[in-house]
């Protein structure tokens, strides 16, 4: 880091910065790792010196620079004296219980943000949009689904029938039967699934959880959750894509410990067969010869390199000088895994290490005049853009494509492969009908995990949505697909539904075909 | 007394979730200060933030059964409040974006372990500065001292204190750095 660098970093840790150095600082912040690591290294120091000035406040030392200040405050024993304020809190709270029961009874734990089919509450208590749940409830469903946000902790259940669940409190949920997906915020950590056979805590991601008479069964989607004997004997933490099924008796049947990313189909079609009708492109990676240290790596050499073609409009075609070309692609879509596409494209041999970049680049027609968005996600690049301007960033937290500014919305309710972004969103698109010039860039910043999903929303049009609720968009295409893509996207969409809670549709009256 | 009535000899008893809270956050509370502190423009935020951090913890410290665990949802609950605070404070002071205050906190999350090695090596560091200089740390980094008050006090500019400050802090980061590479060699 240069010495300029450094000086930003002690100025906002010292509380001296002003608004440009700020927006300099933030400059830096998003695009280095190392600036953000070297920044949490000086704070630790920061910290220490905070914890040490507090523990002198307590028990002075003899020789302390004589400085006149007035009472100072025990920063290290704020928290302390929080948490003892806390603990007579809640000394007191258990005393007077009946008052804090009244008030959850005049509120609810939970409200329904949407509920299809016929759910009851108790009896007799018909539930509808809008209505408030409460500790100790028993929910019913039998047909359709029902989605909740938990008032206190956030965390966001959506429910398929055929369901009984009784809330117990706001961080605790019994599932007799049904099936409940979560996705927990951070304050909603600890939240507890409990079936008959097992108790599912969040330990800060999203899961499944389906009990029946069988027994009861959890995947991880994201983060990690514990699984605990509810004599609390044992206990066992599962991971993102870990899948176990419990029998009625409590016996584990199945552990499968497989990686989502890994386990996602890739489409194996070649995508170096074009036509007149295809949007071509070519695959770019780096020669094997070509050094890619950790620390280039880091900075993700690759996707910094395509901004000058991005703010070019795609006319500025120097900095792609320094790669080494596949073989001309054709853009198929993107969905699912890309593990081996760049031995697909005639890209290998290249430097692993240094990722590659699909730049898909033409002439197309929307297939009907009006507003559009994209909906996507890819680890780790993906950017759209029309008329030479980005108007899509799905790309994984750390692109440098975040740089350009594009506008985004991330849906963590939404499943879509195993981002906890979620499906990321554009804005609306307003267009004529008329062709328009389109860029898409696709890409792995290093490594073979590459995965993604681009689809397109058309304002006014209504799709079939999946169980969890998830409208099926359209695979954004610009020709229409063979037998045999049809047949890969059908067993993509098996195991996105099946095993991601996600899905999306292949239509050919979404496709936006190449003019030239 | 005979040794049956000692009462350290009585059977062991489950132990109170408030002293286990207590002790687990005593034990964490210097990394999670650390982690904080990163995402505060202002070092008097930090006390804001870990009360809220520490308030919530104890609130859903019952729901925690693997206390192994502690350190890393307690991250989780800081993160949450980091950005609750972010949003609060931008009302009316500089403060990062929110992005990159999830990326700090996010990165951080996973140095946990390195925060704890690094503010061990820190004793040792602070232990070797000259007396003075630890002193006037000491007292810049107090409570309710600011550093325009010192300035007055000690004669000096601001801008000064800030540069020495800042030069300490740098030759603690350095020092921090070799104990570490010394350890792990």
């Amino acid at each position: 880091m240069t010495e300029e660098q450094l000086n930003l970093l002690h100025r906002y840790l010292d509380g001296a910065i002003n608004e440009a150095e700020m927006e300099s600082l933030e400059e830096l912040l998003r695009n280095s790792e190392e600036a953000r690591a070297e920044l949490r290294s000086l704070a630790t120091i920061d910290a220490k010196w905070q914890q040490l000035a507090a523990d002198e406040t307590v028990a002075p030392g003899s020789d302390r620079v004589a400085l006149e200040s007035g009472a100072r405050g025990i920063p290290m024993w704020v928290t302390i004296t929080a948490i003892a304020a806390a603990l007579v809190i809640a000394a007191v709270g258990w005393f007077h219980e009946p008052a804090n029961k009244t008030n959850e009874v005049e509120r609810g734990i939970a409200r329904v943000i949407r509920i299809e089919g016929e759910g009851k509450v108790g009896e007799d208590r018909v539930v509808v949009d809008g209505d408030e749940l409460f500790a100790s409830e028993e929910l019913t469903l039998q047909q359709g689904l029902i989605e909740l946000a938990f008032r206190e902790t956030g965390v966001h259940v959506v429910a398929t029938a055929p369901l009984r669940m009784k809330l117990d409190s706001n961080q605790r949920v019994l599932l007799h039967e049904g099936q409940v997906k979560l996705v927990v915020p951070p304050q909603g950590v600890g939240f507890v699934v409990d079936t008959a056979e097992r108790k599912f805590v969040d330990l800060g991601t999203s899961f499944v959880v389906t009990a029946s008479a069988k027994g009861s069964e959890v995947l991880v989607l994201d983060g990690q959750i514990s699984v605990n004997e509810h004599d609390g004997k044992s206990k066992e933490l599962m991971l993102e894509g870990e899948f176990a099924r419990f029998d009625q008796k409590g016996k584990l049947k199945k552990r499968s410990p497989s990686h989502l990313s890994l386990a996602l189909p890739e489409l194996s079609l070649p995508a170096t067969t074009s036509t007149d009708r295809s949007l071509r492109g070519v695959v770019l990676g780096y020669e094997s010869s070509t050094a890619i240290t950790k620390k280039k790596l880091a900075k993700d050499v690759i996707g910094h390199e395509m901004l000058p073609l991005i703010h070019s409009k795609f006319h500025d075609r120097s900095s792609l000088e320094a790669f080494k070309q596949g073989k001309p692609v054709s853009f198929r879509g993107i969905a699912g895994a890309f593990h081996e596409f760049p031995d697909r494209t005639g890209l290998a041999p290249y430097s692993r290490d240094g990722g590659w970049m699909a730049w898909y680049h033409g002439q197309v027609r929307p297939p009907r005049p009006g507003r559009y968005r994209f909906w996507g996600y890819a680890d780790n690049h993906l950017l759209v853009a029309i008329n030479g301007k980005p108007v899509f960033e799905g790309s994984r937290r750390d692109s440098p494509f975040k740089k350009l500014g594009i506008a985004r919305t991330d849906n963590p309710a939404l499943p879509c492969l195993i981002a906890p972004a979620g499906f990321a969103c554009s804005d609306w698109i307003e267009l004529s009908g008329d062709p328009i010039e389109l860029d898409i860039m696709f890409g792995e910043v290093g490594g073979n995990l590459t995965s993604g999903l681009l689809l397109v929303e058309r304002e006014g049009d209504t799709y079939d949505e999946t169980f969890w609720g998830q409208p099926k968009w359209p695979v954004f295409l610009t020709e229409a697909p063979g037998e045999g893509e049809i047949a890969e996207f059908k067993r993509l969409l098996s195991h996105l539904e099946e095993k991601m809670m996600g899905s999306f549709s292949v239509s050919e009256e979404a496709v936006w075909k190449v003019v030239k | 007394m005979t040794a049956t009535s000692d009462p350290q000899n009585e059977p062991p008893v489950a132990p109170d979730p408030h002293e286990s809270f207590l002790r687990l956050w005593m034990r964490h509370e210097p990394e999670l200060r650390a982690y904080v502190r990163a995402c505060c423009p202002k070092a008097q935020e930090v006390d804001d933030v870990m009360q809220e951090v520490s308030v919530a913890a104890l609130r859903k410290f019952s729901t925690l059964d693997d206390h192994t665990a502690f350190g890393a949802w307690a991250c989780l609950i800081a993160r949450y409040e980091l950005l609750t605070a972010r949003r609060r404070f931008a009302r009316d002071r500089l403060v990062l974006a929110e992005d990159i205050v999830e990326l700090l906190a996010q990165e951080g999350a996973e140095e946990m372990p390195l925060r704890q090695r690094q503010l061990k090596a820190l004793d040792q560091c602070i232990e070797k500065l000259p007396r003075q200089r630890r002193e006037l740390a000491l007292a810049a980094y107090a409570k309710d001292t600011t550093i325009r008050e010192m300035a007055v006090q000690l004669k000096r500019t601001e801008g000064s204190l800030y540069q020495l400050l800042a030069r300490i802090r740098q030759e603690l980061r350095r020092c921090m750095e070799q104990n570490l590479a010394g350890a792990e060699s």
